[in-house]
C-alpha cells in the first residue's frame, strides 16, 4: 500500500478531494426541513393565511395575536379554542411553522366532507388512540392536510396543517404514535 | 407499507386467513402453558425472519423459492390452529389466487408442516392448537382492507406475483426477546420437522407437488449468471432469492449488455488512473469513492466504496482473481471501516462484548426464575380447567332449558352437581337465590311451586328433604359428587317476558383452606325479556353456564334500569352480539364491532383482576364498558361532547384505569361503567363523589333521555 502511496501521486489528491468535499458538505448541506417536505403546491392546505413550512413565528403572533399558553420554551403556541379543554396548537421549527393543530367542536359546525370537498378522499389513513371510537387520522400528504375524524358520522376533532410531504415521512415526522393498522384496546 | 394503507384503492386487495371456530364443547378449554407461551411470543415479535445464513443452512428443508416472510406467517396460523393440508387444499382450491400468490401459501402450508412434525418442546403439538382455537375451519377470501392480525385470523397483501403478511416488527425489548427465542425455535423446529418429513414424505408435496430442498442447485444457477455483476459492482446482489428464470435473465443482460459498458469503464479508469490492472483502477476508485464519503459524512458509500477499494487491494496482495474476490472484499471494507472509525467505535464495542453478555445473562436469569416462582397464569389466574374456586366446583343445570313462551306453566327440574376437587369438604352450607327480570316486579316462585329437593351422594340414592339448608350433608368426598335435584313451576302468564335467575351458593372448609365459596346459576327465559338489541351469542365459543347468566343478567340490568343508554347503543341498528371469545381476550373485554361479535368477552385478565364474567357486577361493568364504545361509533357526537367536557381532565385518572387522558375514548367508555356499577377492584367511595364532573356528564348526556350533552 505504501508503494502504491510512493508511486502515484493519487492519494494527494484524495486528500484534496477530501478537503474540499467535506467544506462543501458544509456550507451545502441541506436543512431537515428540505428532506421532510416536498415543493409547497399551489393548493397546500393552510390554517388563517398561515402556511406551515414558509410562515414564521412572527407571521403567526401577526395573524393570532398572543398565545394563550407556550410549552417547550415557545417551540408550542397554544391558542384558545372553542374548546376550553384543547387548545389550538402552532409547533414551530427553527422559527417555521412545522405544524399547526385546529381543534374542532360540534359547535365549528366543521365536517370532515368540507375538507373532502376541497381535496377529495383521504388518500391515507392511520390508526390511534381514538381509533376505539372510529376516530382515524385520514391524510393528504401532498396537501399538507390532516383530520382526526368519524367516516360514519363525518365528525371532526382535529385538522392537522403541515408542510406537503410524502405519507411515509409523515408518520416518521407528525404521528409516529400512529399505526398502520387497527390495534386491540381494551 | 404505504400500499396497505391507501383507502381510494380499495380493489388493490388484501387475502383474508379466518379461522372460523366451530367448537360444539360447553367448558372452556384448559389454558395449556406451551400453546400459551408460543401465542405470547408471537404476539409479543409478530414479525420475525430468519437471516440468510441460517436459511442457507436449512435449504435442504426449505421450499425451492421460498421468500422468508412465510416462516413467520406459518407460525401465526400454526399458533391459530390451522392445519397444513387444509392451507394447501384451500390454496388450491381458491381459484381467485395468481400462480404466484398460491405458491406463497404453498410454501407456507409446507412449513405449518414442518411445524407439525417437529419435536421441540417449544412447539406445541397440533392437536393442542387446534384444541386451543376452538377447532376452527379455515377460510381464504379476498378483502379490500387489511386489519393487525387478530386472534382468528392472518391478513396478506397481494403483490405482483406472491402475498406478503400484514405482520409488522414489533418494537421494544419484549419484542425483541420474543422474535430472537421465535428465530431460535423456527431453526430448531426446521431441522427436525424438515428431516423427519424428507424422511416419511409430505402430505403438502404430495397435494400441490412443491419442491423441497433443491434451492441449492437454483441458487448455483442464479449465482452462476450473476457473480461478475456482483463483483464487478463491489456490493453483493440477493442473486440467492432470484428463480431459475430470473437468473438465466440475469445471466443474458451480463453477456449482452453490461458486458460492453464495465469494458467501457474499465477503459475510463484506464485513462485517468493509469493503470492497467483492474484491481489497482477498482483501489483507486474505491478509495476515491470512500474519501468523498468521509468528506460529506455518507456511511453507506464509506463502506461500499472501501469494500471495493480495500478489498481489491487485498486481493493484489493475495493474488485472486476478482471474479471471486467479493468476500473478501466485504472483509476489508468491514476491517477498513473499523480502522477509520476505531476510536469513535471503542466503546460501543467493548460494550457489546462485555456488557450486553452480563445483561442478557441477567435478564434471562430473572426470567427464569420468575418461571418458577410464580403461579401459573400469574397470582390472579387459576389453573387450567378451574373457573371459579380451586377446591368447590358447583354446576347447575336446568331441565327443560327454554326458552319458553308466554302464558305456560313450566315445571323446570334443576340439577346441582357439587364436586370436591381438592379434598373433602366440611362445614358446608347452602343458599339458594333466585331473582326475575322484568319491565315489572315479579318474585321467584316458593314453596309449594319451589319442591321435591331430592339430595346425596351421587354413589347412594337421594333422600327428600324439605329445604336446601335441610339436604346439607356433613362432607363431600372427592370421590363421590353431592347432587341436588328440585323442581320449580312458573305459572301461566306469571313471568311473561322474563328473565329468571337461579343461584346457588356453597360455601366450605377445604383442607388448608376453610371459607371457601363457589357457586353456579341457570337462567330461564319466558318470551322476549328486555334484553334491547344485546344478544349473548354463541359466535366465538360456548358461553359456560354461569358466565352466560351472568352476563344475561347484565344485559338485563343495563337494558331494563338503564334504558336511555341501551337505547342510544341499539340506535345503529342490528344486533351487537356478546360472545365469549377468552382467546381474543386479553382482559375481560375487547369490542370488535363486526356484525358477528361486536363485543368479546373473558373471565380473566392478562394484566390485572380476573373475574369479569364470574362476578355478575363485575359482568355488568365490562359490558357498559365495552357497550360504550359500539356506542362512540353510533353517536360519534358523544366522544366529541365528552373530549371538550370543562374539568373532566383534572378528574383523571380514574382509579380503575391508569391510562388516564391519553385516552380520552377509554375514559369515556370508563366513565360510563362507573355510572352503572363500579367492578370488584374499586377504590371507594361511590363514583360520584370521586368524579363529580363525569358523574353529571354520565347523567345529563349519556344516560338521559333528553341529553344534555354541554361541556
Amino acid at each position: 500500500m505504501i508503494n502504491l502511496l510512493t508511486k502515484n501521486k493519487f492519494f494527494i489528491i484524495l486528500v484534496i478531494v477530501l478537503v474540499i468535499t467535506f467544506i462543501l458538505n458544509l456550507f451545502l448541506k441541506e436543512k431537515p426541513n428540505d428532506k421532510e417536505s416536498l415543493p409547497p403546491k399551489s393548493n397546500q392546505a393552510n390554517y388563517q393565511s398561515l402556511t406551515p413550512g414558509t410562515s414564521t413565528k412572527e407571521d403567526v403572533l401577526d395573524k393570532l395575536g398572543k398565545p394563550v399558553a407556550e410549552e417547550e420554551n415557545g417551540g408550542i403556541l397554544n391558542y384558545s379554542s372553542s374548546s376550553s379543554e384543547r387548545p389550538h396548537q402552532v409547533v414551530l421549527e427553527e422559527n417555521n411553522i412545522k405544524l399547526i393543530k385546529e381543534i374542532v367542536t360540534l359547535r365549528d359546525e366543521k365536517k370532515t366532507i368540507d375538507i373532502q370537498n376541497v381535496y377529495g378522499k383521504p388518500k391515507n389513513v392511520l390508526y390511534g388512540d381514538r381509533s376505539s371510537a372510529g376516530f382515524h387520522l385520514f391524510i393528504y400528504p401532498e396537501n399538507g392536510i390532516a383530520y382526526i375524524g368519524q367516516a360514519e358520522s363525518g365528525l371532526l376533532l382535529e385538522v392537522w396543517y403541515f408542510p406537503p410531504t410524502t405519507f411515509e415521512l409523515f408518520k416518521t415526522t407528525y404521528a409516529s404514535e400512529y399505526s398502520l393498522t387497527l390495534q386491540q384496546s381494551q | 407499507m404505504e400500499s396497505q394503507n391507501t383507502i381510494t384503492q380499495p380493489t388493490k386487495g388484501f387475502i383474508v386467513f379466518k379461522s372460523n371456530l366451530t367448537t360444539t364443547s360447553t367448558t372452556p378449554v384448559a389454558k395449556n402453558p406451551i400453546v400459551e407461551d408460543f401465542k405470547k411470543d408471537l404476539r409479543d415479535a409478530e414479525f420475525f425472519k430468519l437471516d440468510n445464513k441460517t436459511v442457507d443452512e436449512l435449504k435442504d428443508f426449505l421450499p425451492q423459492n421460498l421468500r422468508g416472510d412465510e416462516i413467520a406467517s406459518a407460525f401465526h396460523l400454526y399458533s391459530r390452529g390451522v392445519k397444513a393440508l387444509d392451507l394447501a387444499k384451500n390454496a388450491k382450491a381458491s381459484s381467485f389466487l395468481k400462480e404466484g400468490e398460491r405458491e406463497t401459501l404453498y410454501n407456507t402450508a409446507y412449513l405449518i408442516e414442518v411445524l407439525e412434525n417437529a419435536n421441540i418442546p417449544e412447539i406445541p403439538r397440533p392437536e393442542a392448537l387446534y384444541e386451543a382455537n376452538f377447532k376452527p375451519e379455515l377460510a381464504i377470501y379476498e378483502s379490500p382492507f387489511a386489519i393487525a392480525p387478530q386472534p382468528n385470523q392472518v391478513s396478506f397483501e397481494k403483490r405482483s406475483s406472491f402475498l406478503e403478511p400484514i405482520l409488522q416488527e414489533a418494537q421494544g425489548r419484549a419484542a425483541d426477546f420474543a422474535r430472537d427465542k421465535l428465530k431460535n425455535i423456527a431453526t430448531k423446529a426446521i431441522k427436525s420437522g424438515g428431516e423427519k418429513l424428507l424422511s416419511q414424505g409430505s402430505k403438502v408435496v404430495a397435494e400441490t407437488a412443491l419442491k423441497i430442498g433443491t434451492k441449492a442447485a437454483t441458487t448455483v444457477a442464479g449465482k452462476a449468471a450473476g457473480t461478475a455483476i456482483g463483483a464487478a459492482l463491489g456490493t453483493a446482489i440477493p442473486i440467492p432469492i432470484l428463480g431459475q428464470a430470473l437468473g438465466a435473465a440475469v445471466g443474458f443482460l451480463s453477456e449482452k449488455l453490461l458486458k460492453p459498458i464495465l469494458k467501457g469503464i474499465k477503459k475510463l479508469l484506464s485513462v485517468v488512473t493509469g493503470e492497467k490492472d483492474t484491481r489497482k483502477q477498482l483501489a483507486y476508485l474505491g478509495l476515491t469513492g470512500m474519501v468523498i464519503g468521509l468528506g460529506i459524512g455518507s456511511l453507506p458509500l464509506i463502506a461500499v466504496s472501501g469494500a471495493v477499494g480495500l478489498g481489491s487491494l487485498a486481493l493484489i496482495t493475495s493474488g485472486a482473481v476478482v471474479a471471486t474476490g467479493i468476500f473478501a472484499s466485504v472483509s476489508a471494507a468491514v476491517a477498513a471501516f473499523l480502522s477509520i472509525s476505531f476510536m469513535a467505535i471503542l466503546g460501543p464495542i467493548l460494550i457489546g462484548i462485555f456488557v450486553v453478555p452480563i445483561t442478557v445473562a441477567l435478564i434471562l436469569f430473572i426470567i427464569n426464575s420468575g418461571a418458577f416462582v410464580t403461579p401459573y397464569g400469574g397470582y390472579d389466574i387459576a389453573p387450567p380447567g378451574a373457573l371459579e374456586n380451586l377446591y368447590i366446583e358447583v354446576i347447575k343445570e336446568p331441565n327443560p332449558e327454554g326458552p319458553f313462551a308466554n302464558n305456560q306453566t313450566q315445571t323446570i327440574t334443576y340439577t346441582i352437581t357439587i364436586r370436591a376437587r381438592q379434598g373433602t369438604l366440611t362445614n358446608i352450607s347452602f343458599t339458594y337465590e333466585c331473582e326475575v327480570f322484568a319491565d315489572y316486579d315479579r318474585d321467584c316462585p316458593t314453596t309449594p311451586d319451589l319442591r321435591n329437593i331430592r339430595a346425596g351422594p351421587s354413589s347412594q340414592t337421594p333422600q327428600s328433604y324439605p329445604t336446601f339448608q335441610a339436604a346439607t350433608p356433613i362432607i363431600i368426598s372427592t370421590d363421590d359428587p353431592y347432587v341436588i335435584t328440585y323442581e320449580v313451576v312458573y305459572r301461566g302468564g306469571s313471568f311473561n317476558d322474563s328473565l329468571v335467575i337461579d343461584t346457588f351458593i356453597v360455601n366450605a372448609d377445604a383442607p388448608n383452606a376453610p371459607g371457601q365459596e363457589a357457586s353456579a346459576a341457570a337462567s330461564i327465559i319466558f318470551g322476549t325479556p328486555p334484553t334491547g338489541c344485546f344478544e349473548v351469542s354463541d359466535n366465538a365459543a360456548l358461553w359456560p353456564g354461569t358466565y352466560r347468566t351472568n352476563m344475561e343478567r347484565a344485559v338485563n340490568t343495563l337494558v331494563s334500569q338503564h334504558s336511555a343508554f341501551a337505547a342510544k347503543v341499539c340506535s345503529g341498528g342490528g344486533r351487537v352480539n356478546l360472545c365469549y371469545d377468552p382467546i381474543a381476550v386479553d382482559a375481560w373485554g375487547w369490542h370488535t364491532h363486526d356484525a358477528r361479535c361486536d363485543i368479546r368477552f373473558d373471565n380473566t385478565s392478562n394484566t390485572g383482576v380476573s373475574g369479569g364474567l364470574s362476578n355478575p357486577n363485575n359482568a355488568l361493568f365490562i359490558l357498559t364498558h365495552e357497550s360504550s364504545h359500539h356506542l362512540q361509533f353510533v353517536m360519534g357526537s358523544l366522544q366529541v361532547a365528552y373530549e371538550d367536557l370543562i374539568g373532566r381532565r383534572a378528574e383523571l385518572p380514574f382509579c380503575t384505569d391508569g391510562r388516564g387522558d391519553n385516552m380520552p375514548t377509554e375514559a369515556f367508555a370508563e366513565m360510563n361503567a362507573l355510572y352503572v356499577q363500579v367492578p370488584s377492584y374499586w377504590c371507594g367511595g361511590t363514583f360520584q363523589s370521586r368524579y363529580p364532573i363525569h358523574y353529571d356528564f354520565a347523567e345529563r348526556c349519556v344516560f338521559s333521555a333528553s341529553p344534555d350533552c354541554s361541556p
